[in-house]
């Protein structure tokens, strides 16, 4: 009687320490959104805006240079710098499509342009202020991390946590591309270590996992390297722009190896954490049994993990891919020229998901049954 | 190069997958040409969002119930996904919509593109931008969903006497494993390809602060943080229907 009264005062101060939780990241959430005098830039908040059509242009589909615009008066009133509280208006103008215009909303903040000699009257909208919505969708990231995965939650947090910082310093570090190689190595070497290890345990599982995700990624690498060898290379004269002077090469094997490590350790840890599961259960189940539950588990993986990737590495080139489309290019040439990097990296993240399916089992089995039978 | 990876992808497909990785092959095209005619159909002007809908239902469709077969599994798996992504819609669309996030991005603003093509394409970039976020995240929660009901079916298997209950806290507890991997895989994903837009911004001096508020950096951001947040709603969700479609199939089993 008395543990059940217990229990339902402890489920309920379970209860308020979510809501309690929840209105301090609305709490932060707001007052970072609304406080700007972190900035240095001049930033506002636009308190009206009016729109109203511009041209009278209809869509011509023979035509591309006509498209209905639109023309807004935006009312900014300042919220920081020396010109704080005081009122502006400004005028933007934008198109149907908004490839490269925006249509500005009520509460918006953006940051503004203030000629140092010319006060208000030039004043300029540079960009606009995001920042907040990225804290706010983060903290609801961490929220539902911490309620619905409570002490895994924490883990997980910690550990991409950790991999952020580590992934932000050495940054910079591939700017000398001399040592791009080995710092990709290292990298990768640490982010398994990290990741598997603090967000699941140390148990043997996690050790397993680890081990399968350094073959796997080994022998996929290996494999890239070898099509590369007798293939030939793909055409990179596209990246160069965006690496300018730096080894793009070695840049995209870099980001390639990194992208696929994670789907690599995903299917390691899942296999191994179901193998780990069935074990736990009934310790004196058969290896060819855990064979054929891994090979299940691993061919239903197999096929989303694969589509997984289709459409992560795939979905981001719809809005140019639509705009070549309009302007004459056909679907079919634009696979051909402008995607190969899309379709090196999915077919390299396959290739590595493939592999790591009969490694973890193997890895798996042997640590979690062999050695640890012996242990017991 | 891309023609060897192709052939070995193809082999290992069929090698470790036997007559599921056949499947699994005739999934990927599947899902590929749906991709490939949802694109031609919006470059025709049909409205962005009707295309996407029904094309994530087709992509959810082939690859839950095609490629794993009609089980109580897959079921599950696509319960919870509708589930989810009806639970998002309303907050991905408010939060995309403020974000204002559609369009060009800096680096490609600044690049020539300008100067080859027209930009008056007559297609709302808006609604495009809602795409390609549903998209991916349909991608994501698919994964997570089927590896917790797999996960749970697999329990089952192997002792057909656990509970509801039983199964539940073994759905939980296998997500919670899966949980921080598949965040990390959204997360390994994002900083491979980040890798080098960070490297372009930091080049051309892009403060800190004007990193964090660029649509290149966000965009990116946003969409994993968004297709994170679906996969941990839908560990829950899915062990739940998983245990409790299990559950009535036993019932009817013991009828």
């Amino acid at each position: 009687m008395v543990l059940q009264v217990l229990k339902k005062e402890h489920d309920m101060i379970k209860k308020k320490k979510g809501l309690y939780l929840g209105i301090l990241f609305g709490i932060i959430f707001l007052v970072f959104a609304n406080t700007t005098t972190f900035y240095k830039s001049p930033v506002g908040k636009i308190s009206k805006v009016t729109t109203k059509k511009g041209n009278e242009a209809k869509y011509d589909k023979n035509d591309l240079n006509a498209e209905a615009k639109y023309e807004q008066k935006l009312k900014i009133k300042i919220k920081n710098g020396s010109y704080k509280n005081k009122t502006i208006t400004l005028n933007n103008s934008y198109s149907y499509s908004r490839v490269n215009s925006i249509r500005y909303k009520k509460g918006d903040q953006v940051f503004l342009n203030i000629a140092k000699d010319q006060g208000l009257k030039q004043v300029k909208v540079v960009s606009l202020r995001r920042d907040y919505y990225g804290l706010g969708l983060v903290l609801i990231l961490i929220y539902l991390l911490l309620m619905i995965g409570k002490k895994r939650g924490v883990l997980s947090l910690i550990s991409l946590f950790i991999n952020t910082l580590i992934f932000v310093l050495c940054l910079p570090l591939f700017s000398d591309s001399q040592w791009a190689m080995e710092i990709t190595c290292i990298l990768m070497v640490v982010f398994t270590l990290v990741t598997l290890f603090i967000a699941n345990g140390f148990h043997l599982h996690s050790l397993a996992a680890v081990l399968s995700t350094f073959i796997s990624a080994a022998v996929t690498v290996f494999i890239f390297l070898i099509a590369r060898k007798f293939g030939g290379d793909i055409d990179y004269s596209t990246l160069d722009y965006l690496t300018g002077d730096l080894d793009y090469e070695l840049l995209f094997l870099a980001s390639v190896a990194i992208a696929g490590l994670g789907a690599i350790m995903d299917v390691s840890i899942s296999i191994a954490a179901v193998m780990n599961e069935l074990i736990t259960k009934n310790s004196n189940i058969s290896v060819k049994k855990l064979f054929l539950s891994g090979k299940e588990v691993g061919h239903d993986i197999m096929g989303t993990m694969t589509n997984v990737l289709l459409f992560t590495y795939v979905c981001g080139i719809i809005p140019l891919t639509l705009i070549k489309m309009k302007n004459e290019i056909r679907l079919l040439s634009i696979i051909r020229l402008q995607i190969p990097f899309e379709i090196s990296r999915f077919l390299i993240g396959g290739i590595g998901i493939i592999l790591s399916i009969p490694i973890s089992i193997g890895v798996s089995i042997l640590l979690l049954k062999v050695i640890g039978r012996r242990k017991r | 190069m891309i023609l060897i990876l192709l052939v070995i992808f193809v082999l290992l497909l069929l090698l470790v997958g036997g007559d599921r990785g056949v499947i699994s092959l005739v999934t990927l095209v599947g899902n590929i040409l749906t991709f490939l005619f949802s694109i031609y159909l919006m470059a025709l002007g049909i409205n962005p969002i009707l295309i996407t809908l029904i094309a994530c239902l087709i992509i959810s469709s082939i690859t839950l119930f095609y490629q794993n077969q009609n089980n109580e599994k897959t079921k599950a798996a696509f319960i919870s996904v509708v589930s989810v992504s009806l639970l998002l819609l309303l907050f991905m669309v408010i939060f995309l919509t403020r974000m204002d996030l559609y369009g060009l991005s800096e680096m490609e603003e600044q690049s020539e593109l300008s100067l080859y093509y027209s930009f008056n394409i007559h297609i709302n970039m808006e609604l495009i931008l809602l795409t390609v976020v549903i998209i991916c995240f349909i991608g994501a929660i698919m994964d997570t969903a089927m590896a917790v009901s797999s996960g749970v079916y697999e329990v089952h298997v192997n002792h057909p006497d656990l509970k509801k209950a039983e199964l539940y806290k073994s759905g939980l507890s296998i997500g919670a494993d899966i949980l921080s991997t598949t965040l990390n895989t959204l997360f390994f994903a994002y900083c491979g390809e980040a890798l080098i837009m960070f490297l372009y911004l930091i080049k051309y001096n892009y403060s800190m602060v004007k990193i964090l508020n660029s649509k290149a950096f966000l965009l990116n951001f946003t969409t994993i943080v968004m297709s994170a947040i679906g996969c941990i709603l839908i560990i829950p969700i899915c062990a739940k229907i998983t245990a409790t479609i299990i559950e009535e199939g036993r019932k009817d089993g013991e009828k």
